[in-house]
């Protein structure tokens, strides 16, 4: 499967993007706001996205209230959504998910999830990515 | 080395790095202590390693033994390991950490409860807010401190000291009076476009007077403000603009002080006093929105009001000057919307407005 993966801490995610790679998906990770939406704009095949919270509000979100960056990631969840509703999307933050978990649950919870950073070590981020794709998780509402 | 051992290993030093934190919260010494850390933690080249080492052995261990016990202490050291990384990225004083790494720290800890709860971090943040080479880092860090004090109002006596001593009213009024005896008009020397230019002999002033705002215990910030407004410059607009702002967002409850920086920003302009002004003519309470509003009547009629007491009609002289006057005029049309119930409110932004389309009226049309 094909995974954008957003974060602006490439050093720390890099053992999450390396156990994704193994466990065959296809990811194309970017470090900034601005890239990212670049990148969803000139390909639309990606199967999911992996969206930090918290990062710079580059060009793009200069002007949107972002919490002096900490949010970044929910308007920029937002403008994903609105261009793939059916857009599978892993909230992976260090943010805690109490604090957000309103703005995604406004959406269909099949196709969103939160994961708080702490909680997950690259390997079962990897296997709930992978039941998240395949709708094995659960969670799935019908 | 069997995995317990390794694991307790990684769980007694990050309890160091803890302790040490703790230590010297309670003395307030943390900045200078670094030395007390083990030494691979004391620059940041060396502690990345040191961290991204230890991240690594417990990502090996969980995926060694899978047992539910390894892989929860795994996770739990491994989440403590990135918090201590943060941590010590914001304590620190280490030009070598790239701003990008700085930003991100700051970031995590103030969304941290524990950790925007520790002096040491806010002495961070206020060490970065001032002093950083970086200004997107400066601001970050500057715009946190200012949404915890509006949220915390800080107590007007008690702390400070010897440096905030030099700043106590009697001698802020002085500096101001000293000011405006100097200038040659009586209005704001900024405008809608442009923030005043910082006084020359004042640029380290600024920087003191901005640290006494970031650390104002025990100081009459509303006096700093008004100062720091004398003292002029962009960076300065953009800082008080920022906590103003913040005072907005996060419904900070100290309305003089949200007067204060309204009235100070009226005298520095610049797009973004009048973006912060404008955000205070609708959101802010009755005083403040009135003060935020004679900011912006000071700015757009170039002081004019403030010696004859009635808004002249400005001139307009180029098609920038023009663009921002339309841009007002539509603001100021929001700002009567949502001043419903507020009538001296709703007043005083029709005046403004009528003056405001007068002026553009007068103006001659421009390519």
């Amino acid at each position: 499967m094909k995974i954008l993966f957003i974060d602006d801490d490439q050093r720390r995610m890099k053992p999450y993007v390396d156990e994704l790679v193994r466990n065959r998906h296809e990811v194309v990770f970017v470090d900034n706001v601005d890239q990212a939406l670049a990148m969803f704009r000139s390909r639309n095949d990606f199967d999911l996205v992996v969206l930090d919270i918290s990062m710079d509000a580059g060009t793009a979100y200069r002007f949107e209230d972002t919490g002096g960056g900490t949010r970044t990631g929910l308007p920029l969840y937002d403008t994903i959504r609105a261009g793939r509703r059916d857009l599978r999307i892993v909230a992976l933050t260090n943010v805690p998910i109490l604090r957000i978990a309103a703005h995604f649950e406004r959406d269909d919870d099949r196709f969103w999830r939160l994961v708080h950073k702490p909680d997950v070590l690259p390997r079962q981020f990897a296997s709930l990515v992978g039941e998240f794709l395949t709708g094995k998780d659960g969670e799935e509402t019908s | 080395m069997s995995v317990a051992a390794q694991l307790k290993q990684i769980e007694e030093t990050l309890e160091t790095i803890e302790n040490w934190r703790e230590k010297h919260d309670s003395a307030g010494d943390a900045r200078d202590s670094i030395d007390e850390l083990p030494p691979l933690l004391q620059t940041w080249d060396t502690r990345v390693e040191y961290f991204e080492s230890i991240s690594s052995d417990l990502i090996d261990v969980s995926q060694a033994d899978e047992s539910e016990d390894v892989v929860s202490t795994a996770r739990d050291l491994k989440s403590k390991v990135d918090k201590s990384e943060h941590m010590l990225n914001v304590v620190v004083n280490d030009a070598q950490i790239p701003a990008k790494e700085s930003e991100a720290s700051v970031r995590y800890v103030v969304d941290d409860e524990e950790l925007i709860a520790s002096p040491s971090i806010q002495e961070g943040l206020v060490d970065r807010a001032i002093y950083h080479s970086d200004p997107d880092l400066r601001r970050l860090a500057w715009l946190f401190i200012c949404k915890h004090y509006a949220q915390n109002p800080p107590l007007p006596s008690g702390g400070g000291g010897d440096f905030h001593r030099k700043f106590e009213i009697d001698q802020l009024k002085q500096l101001r009076k000293k000011f405006i005896a100097e200038r040659s008009v009586l209005g704001p020397r900024g405008s809608i476009q442009n923030a005043a230019e910082i006084r020359p002999e004042a640029a380290e002033l600024a920087t003191e007077l901005l640290e006494v705002l970031a650390n104002p215990e025990g100081v009459d910030r509303n006096e700093v403000a008004l100062t720091l407004g004398e003292v002029g410059g962009p960076e300065v607009a953009l800082m008080l603009a920022d906590a103003l702002r913040a005072e907005l967002e996060e419904n900070g409850t100290d309305e003089d002080y949200q007067a204060y920086l309204a009235s100070a920003l009226g005298k520095l302009g610049g797009p973004d006093a009048i973006d912060a002004l404008l955000r205070a003519a609708k959101t802010g309470s009755e005083t403040v929105r009135l003060s935020a509003l004679s900011g912006l009547e000071s700015l757009t009629t170039d002081g004019y009001v403030a010696l004859t007491e009635y808004p002249e009609v400005v001139t307009i002289e180029s098609a920038e000057i023009r663009e921002a006057y339309f841009y007002l005029a539509e603001q100021l049309a929001e700002v009567i919307s949502a001043s419903e119930g507020l009538p001296y409110v709703r007043h005083k932004a029709e005046d403004l407005l009528d003056n405001v389309r007068t002026s553009l009226e007068a103006a001659p049309v421009m390519a």
